[in-house]
């Protein structure tokens, strides 16, 4: 079969492998057809992700497929079955695990980070980090379900957010998944804001994010006050992974209020400290997902809460892999998620 | 009566007064007996506060007097009895206000810290809302410590329940020991103070605090390691205002753990933000204290379970208000709680 290997930053080969080995009693063997192309993904393939620092990469974290064979335990799923997987290997037996916070697993690898991911035709899961797939989501949907379930986990973070105000600081794929999230859970109004492009909101509007401000045409508090009036806002969540998203948001957001951080940063930003401390701000991280949020997920994207096609803006066949990291490198502005078809339909 | 002002920066002076007003009927006179002088009081002298630095200024938050007299609608309180007040003027109607987070109401006001006048001088006049009943076997010392007694009840509950866990106070001076204190009583496993100046970490151990260490000696990961072994801390309470405490507290607490903010930072601290989105962490600020805060300092202030002696460094007559800062200013390392005697007993 077939395999995509980031050889080295800047570099990826499409190489022929063997098949999988034999599924053991708890596994699934997937037939990919469907993989997206992430921030992160981008990140790694520059040499600047934070944690990523061995080479070769086999990538691929946001993915679909079709259930071709499980193994003699398995009883969930079957063959033919649509389905994607969590990427997560965690140790069971550290603090945060038996506490059931096993997405922040202080032994965690990631598969198509540390661990071998899904690009390649054919891909091993095990039971336990599998979601199934309603056969009415397309594959390319279906591919979409790991970026909104960190938008599941994200809008869970900061508490009910039914009745308050929230503001989204970014308008890639992850911000407006937890802009679409924020609303389905009952935020009264939600604003996503971004420094980049109008091509960004207007994808946001076609997803049903109402409310956009471009930060390069309207100041923050501007924005601010033309969406919520007086009322300002309460949650505040942080996908831009910059120091004016930061500031921005915890400047404004109401006292005793939330902002929670996704963003990764290539640079540290300055905190005002003592202003977080005087104003009772919680400052949380939100650190992929668990598997409730992935079927959360599934079921958003199924009944038509969450939007995926408007996000979708080009395709590349899989043997064409690094035409994609080259096309998102010069098109980024005008892109959101690029998908990879591995299978045809 | 005599009154003491901050004139300005570096400046404090005695003056004549009026005595206060008739009383209101929700009033109370307190003849005030002692006030203790507040790192927040030092950082205003040296006008550096970030937010309180409006001059001349009638500084006093942290007190303790005697009821001289009382209002006509007041019930619950007698001449003849001890008692100090939360020092908030809080609007009751914001946001925060509505949902009774009023220690963060968008239009605090704090007396003698910015604003409405403070209790350095002979009588002072509270309102009974404020106001907290003291047992006649507590000193007016204690009485005066039960301001940052409740900076301590608050913020540690700001995580959530301690039961069961390991806790790292970051500052050994009256509110990081208090912190600390209050840790030990709501039941934590561990709890490590750190400080530079040993005379604190002494002082720490008086008060019955598990475990110090001087992070000028010993890093913050090696004590820890000696505290918890391989446990590790689940809590951070940051009551120094410093980065190193900061990026000590975010780096070593356990994924998913909490970190509390109550130190004031003179300049603002870069954060390591997409480690703590990583994994997970809660950086959540503590604001003063609500009333439930101040009654359950008096409870476990009168009960014995927070000690107050080994922190009161030094007295001073109340003609000598300016001696004590230059005194704090000349031992700043050393110098824990100072006490103003308004009163001689």
């Amino acid at each position: 079969m077939r395999q995509a290997v980031l050889t080295t930053p800047g570099d990826i080969e499409i190489r022929e492998i063997p098949m999988p080995a034999p599924l053991k009693p708890n596994e699934i063997l997937l037939r990919i057809h469907r993989i997206g192309v992430c921030g992160s993904d981008i990140h790694v393939f520059h040499g600047k992700h934070p944690f990523v620092t061995k080479y070769p990469v086999i990538q691929g974290h946001e993915y679909s497929g079709e259930i071709l064979q499980v193994g003699s335990a398995v009883t969930t799923v079957r063959p033919g079955m649509k389905a994607t997987a969590r990427p997560q290997v965690v140790c069971g037996k550290c603090a945060p695990c038996l506490r059931g916070q096993y997405n922040v697993c202080q032994n965690l690898t990631v598969q198509g980070f540390v661990a071998n991911g899904s690009a390649q035709d054919y891909f091993v899961v095990t039971e336990d980090r599998i979601a199934a797939v309603p056969d009415s989501v397309s594959y390319e949907q279906a591919a979409l379900i790991e970026p909104a379930a960190v938008g599941a986990h994200a809008t869970r973070r900061a508490g009910p957010l039914t009745g308050k105000n929230v503001v989204v600081a970014g308008s890639g794929t992850i911000g407006n998944l937890i802009a679409q999230f924020a609303i389905a859970r009952g935020a009264k109004k939600v604003l996503m804001t971004t420094a980049k492009s109008d091509f960004r909101l207007s994808v946001a509007r076609q997803c049903g994010i109402a409310e956009t401000a471009n930060l390069s045409t309207e100041s923050f508090p501007d924005a601010v006050k033309r969406v919520f009036g007086s009322e300002g806002f309460q949650v505040g969540i942080e996908a831009a992974g910059a120091q004016g998203a930061v500031t921005d948001l915890i400047a404004g957001v109401e006292n005793g209020g939330t902002v929670i951080i996704v963003g990764v940063f290539e640079e540290n930003p300055v905190v005002n400290m003592g202003f977080l401390g005087e104003h009772e701000l919680n400052v949380l991280g939100s650190m992929m997902y668990r598997h409730e949020d992935y079927e959360e997920a599934v079921h958003f994207i199924a009944d038509g809460r969450i939007q995926t096609t408007p996000l979708i803006t080009s395709h590349f066949p899989f043997d064409k892999y690094l035409d994609a990291y080259h096309f998102i490198e010069k098109e980024g502005h005008k892109s959101l998620k690029v998908m990879i078809d591995v299978a045809d339909n | 009566m005599r009154q003491a002002v901050l004139t300005e920066p570096y400046n404090v002076i005695l003056r004549d007064v009026p005595p206060p007003h008739e009383l209101k009927p929700n009033e109370i006179l307190l003849k005030i007996h002692r006030v203790g002088v507040c790192g927040s009081d030092v950082h205003m002298y040296y006008g550096k506060h970030p937010f309180a630095n409006t001059y001349p200024m009638v500084q006093g938050h942290e007190y303790g007097g005697e009821i001289v007299r009382v209002g006509s609608a007041v019930t619950d309180f007698r001449p003849g009895m001890k008692a100090t007040a939360r020092p908030h003027l809080v609007c009751g109607h914001c946001a925060p206000c509505l949902r009774g987070q009023y220690n963060v109401c968008q239009n605090l006001k704090v007396e003698g810290c910015a604003g409405p006048e403070g209790s350095a001088q002979e009588y002072f006049i509270i309102p009974q809302d404020r106001a907290v009943h003291i047992p006649d076997s507590m000193t007016y010392d204690q009485v005066a410590m039960i301001e940052p007694i409740a900076v301590g009840a608050h913020s540690t509950r700001r995580p959530g329940s301690l039961v069961g866990k390991n806790v790292v106070v970051t500052g050994a001076g009256t509110i990081g020991n208090l912190v600390a204190q209050f840790a030990v009583a709501r039941g934590a496993k561990k709890v490590l103070i750190t400080d530079l100046v040993d005379g604190k970490l002494d002082i720490a151990r008086q008060c019955g605090i598990h475990e110090s260490a001087n992070t000028g000696k010993e890093t913050l990961a090696d004590a820890a390691k000696r505290a918890f072994g391989s446990e590790g801390f689940q809590v951070g309470f940051e009551a120094v205002g410093a980065q190193p405490a900061l990026t000590d507290l975010i780096a070593g607490v356990e994924n998913g753990g909490t970190v509390v903010i109550i130190g004031v930072y003179v300049r603002n601290p870069v954060v390591n933000m997409g480690f703590l989105g990583e994994h997970e962490l809660n950086v959540v600020g503590s604001m003063m204290y609500r009333h439930e805060d101040y009654l359950e300092a008096v409870d476990w202030t009168a009960n014995g379970i927070i000690k107050t002696a080994p922190l009161i460094s030094r007295h001073f007559p109340f003609e000598q208000y300016h001696d004590a800062y230059k005194f704090i200013e000349a031992h700043s390392d050393q110098a824990v709680k100072v006490m103003i005697d308004v009163a001689e007993n």
